[in-house]
């Protein structure tokens, strides 16, 4: 009873809100109804415009999520592996992990220009400090009896990395690139709202100046479905990995740091 | 010397990008040399600490929001089933949508100024602190409520002196993820529209001013650093009686 209320509840949502407009309650100069939200669908052009956009956003999100998350990743194992390293590595990464992501943008507008590349190199930058974070933290919490029992039966440094120290670390890790996906597709967005001329963050920003307001929240719309798809694929993606491999993605229980 | 090995990495970091500013020549990469005085002209022009204080103020605000809004209904929706079963759909609805992405309607709804900060500012942090409120008050031992409640302590009680003390460990993991998201926000609405560094730091690069530019961004760095670190010490000071995360867990 209380789960369909709560699934109805949206689209309650909904109707106050459409009839909050008909009513003049809420003055539609400010905020458009949903019909008249959905009807801007219908207008000529902005459908195919709308998804035009929408896949230019997503395939930035997705090159910068999977150039970030594979230095972060790399670099996190070798952080993780390698103590010297860390240390000499951490003093720079507490310096520039705080660092706003949207901070980046004008410097890298400066080294890249306008465009795809831009967009790419900034959503890595931002994705890959959880990623890397996650890995790192994920090798040291690697429980040591597992690996000085491997070297013990006579395993090499590398195949005890390999067999036993990155299965261990793998769940701690894919929850570092869930964190690092959700934030692609905002960076992707900022970038677009700041510097670019074209994906989503931009049409919502010029819709808004240009008083398209149906426009604009369509783009909004279409940046939440964004990020719900990512969420969806991501999620689908570790539960096949699961079916496939089961156990690949269990929280091993650990001595050491854990995240 | 065993002290200072740490700040090796950092100093080769500074000497690369020395090497890198002198032998690239070009002006979009100055010297360390130049973006530290650059950050020292910012400074005592109060230019950056004028913008950081806008920065910091706007950020306050959304944090404000945040706190104000997603602790009381996390802490409703992890004790009370029935809220939880009603508001989790339109939260999962709502959730994907990533917090930049309002900034464009608020402006519309809100002009820009404080209402513009607190609204989008608090969306993008009010989350993790949400969740953050449900599930540790979810994992409270239910046999604490049911002592204070054989003591006599009614339900108002019970959430006040029980419940959220015992949820301040998880909200604090739940602060430490929405303060960087609030800065982020809070510099992005900033240069979409308005004050603060957000437009200090886009303004510095379209009159070409690089090195103040990347003194901005190191200044901002700071800010993102101190306010973290200032984290970290006030949990360590308040909350030293939290079981540790940290620490290795018992060998099972």
């Amino acid at each position: 009873m209380i789960r369909l209320a709560g699934r109805l509840l949206p689209l309650a949502a909904l109707l106050l809100w459409e009839i909050l407009c008909r009513r003049g309650v809420i003055d539609a100069r400010f905020l458009p109804a949903p019909s008249a939200i959905l009807a801007c669908l219908g207008a000529p052009g902005t459908a195919g415009d709308l998804l035009a956009q929408t896949s230019r956003t997503l395939l930035r999100t997705l090159g910068g999520f999977a150039l970030g998350g594979a230095a972060g990743f790399g670099l996190g194992l070798a952080c993780g592996a390698v103590r010297s390293l860390d240390a000499a590595l951490r003093p720079l990464v507490e310096i520039l992990r705080p660092i706003p992501s949207v901070a980046v943008i004008p410097v890298a507008v400066l080294w890249l220009g306008l465009g795809n590349s831009l967009d790419v190199v900034v959503v890595a930058f931002a994705c890959s400090w959880p990623v890397f974070v996650a890995a790192r933290d994920a090798v040291h919490a690697v429980d040591p009896t597992l690996c000085d029992t491997a070297r013990l039966g006579g395993l090499s440094p590398g195949r005890v990395f390999r067999l036993v120290v990155l299965p261990a670390s793998l769940p701690g890790t894919i929850t570092g690139l869930r964190t690092a996906l959700g934030i692609a597709v905002a960076v992707a967005v900022s970038c677009e709202m700041v510097a670019g001329s074209d994906g989503l963050g931009q049409l919502a920003l010029t819709a808004s100046y240009a008083r398209q307001d149906p426009l604009a929240w369509l783009a909004v719309l279409a940046m939440g479905l964004a990020g719900g798809v990512c969420a969806l694929g991501f999620s689908l993606l570790t539960r096949w990995a699961q079916r496939r491999r089961p156990g690949l993605l269990e929280i091993q229980p650990g001595r050491g740091r854990m995240p | 010397m065993k002290r200072l090995r740490p700040f090796l990495g950092l100093l080769a970091a500074l000497l690369l990008w020395e090497v890198a500013a002198l032998t690239a020549g070009t002006r979009a990469l100055p010297t360390p040399a130049a973006v530290a005085q650059a950050l020292v002209g910012l400074i005592q022009s109060a230019t950056l600490p004028r913008a950081l204080g806008l920065t910091l103020g706007h950020t306050a605000l959304g944090l404000g929001a945040a706190l104000g809004c997603g602790i009381p209904l996390g802490l409703w929706m992890g004790r009370s089933q029935g809220v939880r079963t009603l508001l989790t759909p339109i939260m999962e609805l709502l959730r994907p949508l990533p917090p930049p992405a309002l900034i464009p309607p608020a402006m519309l709804l809100l002009g820009f100024g404080p209402g513009l900060y607190t609204a989008v500012v608090g969306f993008g942090a009010g989350f993790p602190l949400l969740l953050a409120a449900m599930d540790a008050s979810r994992a409270v031992p239910e046999i604490l409520c049911d002592t204070a409640r054989s003591l006599g302590a009614g339900r108002l009680r019970i959430v006040t002196r029980v419940v959220f003390p015992a949820c301040l460990p998880g909200l604090a993991t739940g602060l430490r993820t929405s303060l960087p998201i609030a800065l982020i926000v809070a510099v992005l609405a900033e240069m979409v529209g308005g004050d603060g560094t957000g437009k200090l730091l886009l303004r510095l690069q379209r009159t070409w001013r690089i090195p103040e530019m990347y003194a901005c961004v190191v200044g901002l760095g700071l800010t993102g650093w101190g306010l973290s670190a200032g984290l970290s010490f006030l949990e360590r000071r308040f909350l030293f009686w939290a079981p540790p995360h940290q620490h290795p867990a018992p060998r099972p």
